[in-house]
């Protein structure tokens, strides 16, 4: 048996997948497609929020002067402010993986 | 598929262009299920592994640098893959030898005869492929099949210059014989 016969009788051997398999492929990796953007949106969100929140830690608020008027804002204030945006992020996070799972 | 459309289509699929994807599906599928084949013994779960390769090699196209061929590229992640499942397949003793009938389109001539006696041989053959060990398989079909030179196998496998050598020059010895001596008088009589 020649080196050629051996080549030609392992091609002649090669198979190949199911006739649709390169569709279901398709439908599969467009599938993780859409979910990989779906999931990234809110992690954005979430991060943008973080950032605000960790912000809203380190940045004292001036004193508003509205129509000769000092409004002083409590230091506590921008700490609230945040946590509010956190939970808010928190809940858009939880609604989205909610929908993903369903 | 020449390289250079090759290399477009991916930097086009890198672009966001997933679709394009099927043409590296369609262009490699028969060689890796082949590959897949080899090691897995079973054409469902080959089937199933080859799908989650591709998919891996989806993800990982972004990482891809053109250092080496995409064809070595993905049939390092097919390889890789089918050793996974073979390793859990072998713990588990699930390893099925299918006799299954052989699905390759190959240019024959019209002759029912002729056709007929072909996809006998392919099935001799590819019983023959499923006797042997996985590694011997595997080295036959890159070699063969994939066509591929022994540094692009030693890339696929990570086995060293040597180990190939005398991997494929087993593996070549043990199908002769397997080959002649299990089907000697039936492969003889449906070569024409």
């Amino acid at each position: 048996m020649k080196e050629q016969d051996i080549k030609n009788a392992i091609r002649m051997s090669a198979k190949a997948p199911s006739a649709d398999f390169t569709d279901k492929l398709m439908r599969q990796i467009e599938a993780q497609e859409a979910l990989g953007e779906r999931k990234s949106e809110p992690r954005l969100i979430v991060g943008a929020c973080f950032l605000v929140a960790l912000l809203s830690l380190f940045v004292e608020l001036p004193d508003l002067e509205i129509m000769n008027q000092i409004i002083r804002i409590n230091p506590i204030i921008s700490p609230i402010v945040g946590l509010i945006i956190l939970l808010y992020a928190a809940y858009q996070l939880q609604e989205s993986s909610g929908e993903t799972n369903s | 598929m020449k390289r250079s459309s090759e290399q477009k289509i991916i930097e086009q699929i890198k672009d966001g262009d997933a679709a394009k994807f099927r043409l590296l599906v369609d262009e490699y599928k028969t060689v890796s299920f082949s590959l897949a084949c080899s090691i897995i013994k079973n054409e469902q779960d080959a089937e199933d592994v080859l799908q989650e390769a591709f998919i891996k090699a989806f993800q990982g196209l972004k990482t891809f640098n053109f250092q080496s061929s995409f064809s070595t590229w993905l049939y390092r992640i097919v390889v890789n893959q089918c050793r996974t499942r073979y390793a859990k397949q072998k713990s588990r003793n699930e390893i099925l030898h299918h006799e299954e009938n052989f699905s390759a389109d190959l240019e024959t001539e019209n002759d029912p005869l002729k056709l007929l006696l072909e996809e006998e041989r392919k099935q001799l053959v590819g019983k023959v492929m499923c006797q042997m060990s996985s590694e011997e398989a595997l080295m036959l079909q890159l070699y063969y099949l994939a066509e591929l030179s022994v540094a692009e196998m030693q890339e696929i496998t990570r086995f060293s210059e040597s180990k190939i050598k005398v991997s494929l020059f087993r593996a070549r010895k043990s199908f002769k014989k397997k080959l002649v001596e299990t089907y000697g008088k039936d492969y003889e009589r449906t070569r024409y």
